[in-house]
């Protein structure tokens, strides 16, 4: 699924926390708002997730203006966000309305493989750790098949190790399924290992100070110079080095 | 076949090894517990030996405080003769009554102020008056609008009983996480389907601390109700016991409220126990 903002901006009663956004997403790509705090990256991706509906400016999917959240839409937040009175099979299933049991069954079988946690189904979330908890926080976004992802730093919360773990999972079901991703992060390593294209914002309110592509090829070196190099021409977009 | 016995034996070893650890350490934990149980028991028996010991000596008088073994026998024979059942029945039909009177209309009440702004602004602020109005200042008033049969005994009952229920409601529902009611539109669940799904479970842990709080109050309610116009049941106890100079009769009446009241209070922290499985406790 394609994704257009025209001249999109928020403004929260007298404060604008994003102005003037143009950006197309291409289907398939994995884009990332990259930018320091309060320049308005996850207010732009809720806006996207039909979350948000009081923003100025026309957000297309696949060239149609929709309203509201739309079933192919994804979204993995921040915080698992699991619901604690269930399952983790529950909790994944929640998705999933009006489909028969033993589908239900296979489906949540099959997700729970992709993203290592084979077998955990009947576990609770608070019997899981943070990456075991956001690795069902993914799961759960999957069931649907989403056409669109929306990823709020959903690792933001994880230690460095986990963290790279997940990313890896991360683009190991992009190659899957190809969905289009939109990933907010403040993480500059992050974004240059996982996204084909980086929108740099900055200021308040945050507009687009540069869109850059990362040419390197999957899979690729955390350690690579390239990505050294595109990491030090972004710290100096962002006025860090 | 020497290597094969090897392994057997090893394997043997290795499994009887944890299961003896396993078996000390259930020992441990239930001479712990029995320690813990102990201990809580000395101080009550200690003070029925001292009770005892007090009226046995002359320091009361027995038709002031009667000794433990007087209110044994009267129970004993209260007991055997049958009407100990019929008063014991009647007082929990009262509360049982009340309680499910009071639960309902809570529920009802909270779950229309919970999810409409101006239900809340509409009826909240009247319901807080009528919450700082003592129990016994109802008494008059229901006995004037319904008589002193049971219809008033329940009527109170479910006052006192709907108050705590509807104020720790309501708090679940308004209280209920943000992020998690996001989880559900993003899944563009139904209005009821976000209710049913992540608002009542959401709210079920202050829910089971109102009812488990209102029932309390409908121990202490049905005895203010009780103690006017009625001819059964613990609290009617009280006030035949006062009547006939037989002090047996009210102790025995206070010890069965508590007995029985801490019974009920305890299958009520049972059912939040089962219910509340899931939750982390960090004690």
């Amino acid at each position: 699924m394609s994704v257009t903002l025209n001249k999109v901006s928020r403004t929260f009663d007298e404060y604008t926390a994003v102005e003037d956004i143009d950006l197309h997403v291409r289907e398939g790509e994995i884009v990332g708002l990259l930018g320091t705090s309060g320049c308005g990256k996850s207010t732009l991706l809720r806006a996207i997730s039909g979350l948000d509906k009081g923003y100025e400016g026309t957000i297309l999917l696949d060239g149609n203006e929709k309203e509201g959240v739309q079933e192919s839409t994804g979204f993995i937040f921040q915080e698992p966000r699991l619901l604690p009175w269930l399952t983790v099979g529950e909790n994944i299933a929640i998705g999933l309305k009006g489909k028969k049991k033993e589908e239900v069954k296979l489906v949540i079988d099959k997700i729970l493989k992709n993203v290592g946690l084979e077998g955990k189904e009947a576990f609770y979330p608070r019997q899981l750790s943070g990456g075991m908890a956001q690795r069902v926080a993914i799961a759960r976004s999957l069931v649907t098949n989403p056409k669109l992802l929306l990823l709020d730093e959903p690792f933001s919360a994880l230690d460095a190790f986990t963290k790279m773990q997940l990313q890896d999972l991360l683009l190991t079901i992009w190659k899957e399924i190809k969905t289009t991703m939109i990933l907010v992060s403040h993480d500059i390593d992050e974004a240059v290992y996982l996204c084909d294209r980086i929108v740099v914002l900055s200021g308040q309110p945050g507009h687009i100070q540069k869109v850059i592509t990362v040419k390197e090829e999957r899979p690729r070196q955390r350690s690579s110079s390239e990505l050294a190099r595109l990491k030090g021409e972004i710290l100096s977009h962002l006025n860090l080095q | 076949m020497n290597e094969i016995n090897i392994e057997l034996t090893e394997n043997i070893h290795s499994n009887i090894e944890p299961r003896a650890e396993q078996i000390t350490k259930k020992q441990k934990k239930s001479s712990g517990r029995l320690k813990q149980f102990g201990l809580g028991m000395i101080f009550p028996i200690g003070l029925i030996v001292a009770w005892e010991m007090t009226v046995r000596f002359g320091f009361v008088e027995s038709y002031q405080l009667p000794a433990p073994t007087v209110l044994v026998d009267e129970l004993w024979a209260l007991t055997m003769s049958g009407t100990i059942w019929s008063h014991i029945y009647w007082t929990l039909y009262r509360v049982f009554g009340g309680f499910l009177l009071g639960t309902i209309a809570a529920i009802l009440l909270s779950v229309i102020v919970g999810f409409s702004k101006k239900a809340e602004y509409l009826f909240d602020p009247i319901i807080q008056a009528f919450r700082s109005i003592p129990s016994l200042a109802w008494v008059p008033l229901f006995i004037l609008w319904m008589g002193i049969g049971e219809s008033s005994k329940i009527t109170m009952i479910a006052v006192g009983v709907f108050f705590p229920v509807y104020l720790n409601l309501v708090s679940g529902i308004l209280n209920v996480d943000k992020k998690l009611i996001e989880v559900g539109k993003m899944y563009q669940l139904s209005f009821i389907d976000m209710v049913r799904q992540i608002v009542l479970p959401a709210s079920l842990p202050s829910f089971l601390v109102g009812i488990r709080s209102g029932l309390g109050l409908g121990w202490m309610f049905v005895v203010a109700a009780e103690l006017m116009g009625a001819s059964q049941g613990l609290g009617f106890m009280l006030v035949l016991g006062q009547n006939t100079l037989s002090p047996e009769t009210i102790l025995v009446s206070i010890i069965l409220f508590a007995v029985i009241g801490k019974f009920t209070d305890w299958l009520l922290k049972l059912l939040e126990k089962r219910l509340l499985h899931y939750q982390e406790r960090f004690a």
